[in-house]
């Protein structure tokens, strides 16, 4: 892969943004931890009755628990997103597989449901340890959640599983849908030549099967390296 | 049991202010400071039991602070607040002496929890 200066300069552009995203995340768990911190005052407040009008106390309490719930969520995302952005503080290091797919599909949820695509989950517990270059398997399933959404529609499902292959570990996404429309083969410009590239310097291997009717997976073999 | 005496560190004043109030309504008795050199004078002066202390703040750092008090009184238990999305900076500050880290938005039943425990060490209570 030639490097030309178009791609350093978006290299520092990349690099920007991920200390700007981990700066800023910071800031937002400050931001969460002063509202969570009023909440649990007014919390407070209502459990030693110092708000006697009842109709009022009943009312509070219902804002007070849908603003511990939103936070806590808001504190979820927000702290999946700044250990998104310090990935690529390390190029190799050991890591879960399950690890960064769930934090990465944390964050790629809302991309599903406004297409109205279903995800599923099944990871396994047997998966050994990686070492690898976490941004890089990030990056790439990203590429591979990219296409599988590109190619689905309303109502199909992405299901989103690991399990050991031998020392490796191995993450497949499994796209199925109703009827016996096929899905069609990923695009080439979807899976590009970063992704390629990508694959090759992680010494992983990419496979894509496609099975009977509505059916169709995109499997991605994750080796560890020698340290 | 004696009244606790918290000490609470934090540059982010409604946050320190909130979480001492609520305290107070659980029966601790808590002081703020927003800097980490007002804190430094504060532990010298009345002698906190437990100091939950910000990792970030602008003027000194909270592990900077953290050395600060063990400097002073190695006895004082210090609970880390972090902001961070990775756990390595509340270990790094265990491994100067603090007793724990909680991250933000804290669980207050879990940092009352760490109070306690912190107390007792401070006081040899098993």
């Amino acid at each position: 892969m030639v490097i030309h200066e178009e791609d350093k300069l978006r290299c520092r552009q990349l690099n920007t943004l991920g200390r700007l995203m981990a700066g800023f995340t910071h800031e937002q768990k400050n931001h969460l931890a002063i509202i969570n911190e009023s909440n649990g005052l007014l919390a407070d407040l209502l459990e030693m009755q110092q708000i006697t009008d009842e109709t009022l106390a009943a009312r509070l309490e219902k804002i007070v628990a849908t603003t511990k719930d939103r936070v806590a969520k808001a504190a979820e995302m927000a702290q999946h997103l700044n250990r998104f952005a310090h990935r690529m503080d390390t190029p190799l290091a050991t890591f879960q597989v399950n690890e960064l797919i769930f934090e990465e599909l944390t964050l790629l949820h809302r991309f599903a449901n406004m297409k109205q695509v279903d995800l599923d989950t099944s990871f396994s517990t047997e998966l050994p340890g990686t070492y690898n270059n976490p941004s890089l398997v990030q990056f790439i399933f990203f590429c591979l959640f990219d296409a599988a959404l590109e190619g689905s529609s309303a109502r199909d499902i992405i299901k989103i599983s690991t399990e050991p292959h031998g020392d490796s570990s191995q993450l497949t996404l499994t796209m199925t849908g109703q009827g016996d429309m096929p899905f069609s083969p990923i695009k080439e410009e979807i899976l590009c030549e970063a992704f390629h590239f990508a694959i090759t310097k992680m010494g992983a291997s990419f496979i894509e099967k496609h099975g009977e009717g509505r059916h169709m997976r995109l499997i991605l073999r994750i080796p560890s390296l020698t340290p | 049991m004696n009244k606790i005496n918290l000490l609470i560190v934090d540059d982010e004043v409604e946050f320190a202010a909130t979480l001492a109030e609520r305290m107070e309504l659980r029966g601790l008795a808590a002081q703020i400071a927003n800097n980490g050199k007002d804190a430094l004078e504060m532990v010298s002066a009345s002698q906190p039991d437990v100091v939950i202390l910000d990792l970030k703040m602008p003027d000194l750092s909270g592990l900077e602070v953290l050395e600060g008090i063990k400097a002073k009184d190695p006895s004082i238990e210090v609970i880390m607040l972090t902001g961070h999305g990775s756990t390595a900076s509340g270990v790094e500050g265990m491994e100067k002496g603090a007793f724990d880290y909680i991250m933000k938005p804290i669980e207050l039943a879990e940092l009352l929890e760490k109070i306690n425990l912190a107390y007792n060490k401070r006081h040899g209570i098993a």
